[in-house]
């Protein structure tokens, strides 16, 4: 589980580790109970000899995600750098460091976190980007490693209770406020509900879908 | 004691789903014009009906007493040539896919407002996203999808919850219907070189049904493995 020291992560952490999962939570700084393995995802070199010492993983949850925040006209390099690194390229490395073991047992399952923001305009251009990205690889790898028994999907969240949430730019929220029926924004545990059925209950036959929890949220 | 309310339940993806929400110790209505082929528990209430007509459905809900889950998975499908479509056809499709289902969320709708609770699932079909060699078919799943999102707006503030799920190609009695050269192009696009087993489906509508969180609402989910995705 990356991303695993607060909202989406730990809540889903939590609830694997309920179902009897053993979880290995990475985040980039130790914080709380939720973090096993302090890296950051950045540093996408490192990923490969990480996976060697994790020893075998059976489910991989690539929840790991960043939201810059800003305008496209104050994007830094950095910021653009580290958004597709974190987003994007640290996933696929994982599913490509995770996914040969997985081949060799014919089994395994892959849940990447995706967002409404892929279906829709942005107010951070690279955030969605880099989710709509999450869905084009969700498929990619649904589509190639399916085959071999590994079930690759994806949630959608709309405007979620997390840290990610508050710091997003007020007309985002807004816009996405305005569309939900209850009103409310979801809570980490109702996309933590989602994490656990795609990895321990959803049939075989679900692979390359995307779960939207959008409560009306930009219903595509 | 829940109630669920299984419409097409007489084979196929209702019956999976039906005999699923029976083993969880649901209430279980069965509704199906045929029950030849079905073999559910004499524990599950069977009711003879014929969907096409649209005028006793409400008359019908009223004497059911409590639905906590409306599973509108009734379906048509014929594949009759584009260009020579019967109307008589066209309109059984329509009235089956499209009307009843409305029909049947406007019956149960007023009860479930009032106990600001209940969850309805609409089998849809990745036909919805793609042409399909049933015109008729294709048109009504995709308004069925359409219809999920627009329920789910009206009954979403009244707690209500309403999802579709949209099935790739699954081993049904339907599918025996389907012309070589689509079931060619499924076998060709499928990851896993198999259509859907009913049961499949029958555990995602379960989900939906039952655990799903509540901010799952107006969501259609793939069942499909990569069979006409959209």
């Amino acid at each position: 589980m990356t991303g695993a020291a607060r909202g989406i992560g730990r809540a889903s952490a939590e609830a694997l580790r309920e179902a009897g999962c053993k979880v290995i939570g990475l985040d980039r700084e130790k914080s709380g109970e939720g973090c096993d393995v302090v890296y950051d995802l950045t540093d996408l070199a490192g990923i490969r000899r990480l996976v060697e010492r994790l020893g075998e993983i059976d489910i991989l949850v690539n929840n790991a995600g960043v939201q810059t925040a800003v305008s496209i006209d104050r994007y830094t390099d950095e910021q653009r750098a580290r958004i597709l690194r974190v987003n994007l390229e640290a996933p696929v490395e994982l599913i490509r460091a995770l996914s040969p073991r997985m081949l060799a047992r014919r089994s395994g399952r892959i849940i990447n976190l995706a967002s409404v923001a892929a279906y829709t305009a942005h107010t951070d251009v690279w955030y969605g980007v880099t989710k709509a990205g999450v869905i084009s690889f969700t498929r990619t790898f649904a589509a190639q490693l399916g085959p071999h028994g590994i079930q690759v999907n994806a949630v959608a969240p709309g405007p979620i209770d997390t840290a990610l949430l508050k710091n997003a730019q007020p007309e985002r929220i807004e816009a996405l406020m305005r569309q939900v029926y209850t009103k409310r924004a979801g809570k980490p545990e109702e996309v933590a509900d989602t994490i656990r059925w795609l990895a321990l209950e959803a049939p075989p036959i679900i692979n390359g879908a995307v779960v939207d929890i959008t409560d009306g949220c930009f219903l595509r | 004691m829940k109630t669920v309310f299984v419409t097409g339940a007489g084979r196929g993806i209702g019956l999976a789903a039906a005999r699923l929400f029976l083993g969880d110790g649901f209430r279980v209505l069965a509704l199906d014009r045929d029950f030849s082929a079905c073999d559910l528990p004499k524990t599950a209430e069977r009711i003879t009906y014929d969907l096409q007509h649209l005028d006793g459905i409400a008359a019908l809900v009223a004497r059911l007493g409590e639905i906590d889950v409306l599973v509108n998975n009734a379906g048509t499908l014929y594949c009759h040539p584009h260009d020579a479509f019967p109307t008589e056809d066209a309109l059984e499709i329509i009235t089956v896919n499209l009307r009843a289902p409305v029909a049947l969320i406007e019956a149960v709708a007023p009860q479930m407002k009032k106990r600001k609770a209940g969850r309805i699932v609409n089998v849809g079909s990745v036909a919805a996203f793609t042409g399909h060699p049933d015109l008729w078919y294709g048109a009504t799943k995709a308004g069925l999808l359409n219809i999920t999102k627009s329920y789910a707006g009206f009954l979403g503030k009244d707690g209500i919850l309403v999802n579709a799920v949209a099935p790739g190609p699954t081993l049904t009695a339907m599918y025996e219907q389907l012309p070589q050269s689509r079931k060619d192009a499924v076998m060709r696009s499928v990851y896993s070189g198999r259509p859907c087993s009913p049961d499949e489906v029958a555990q995602t509508i379960f989900w939906l049904g039952t655990a799903a969180p509540a901010y799952i609402s107006g969501a259609t989910l793939d069942v499909n493995n990569g069979s006409y995705p959209r």
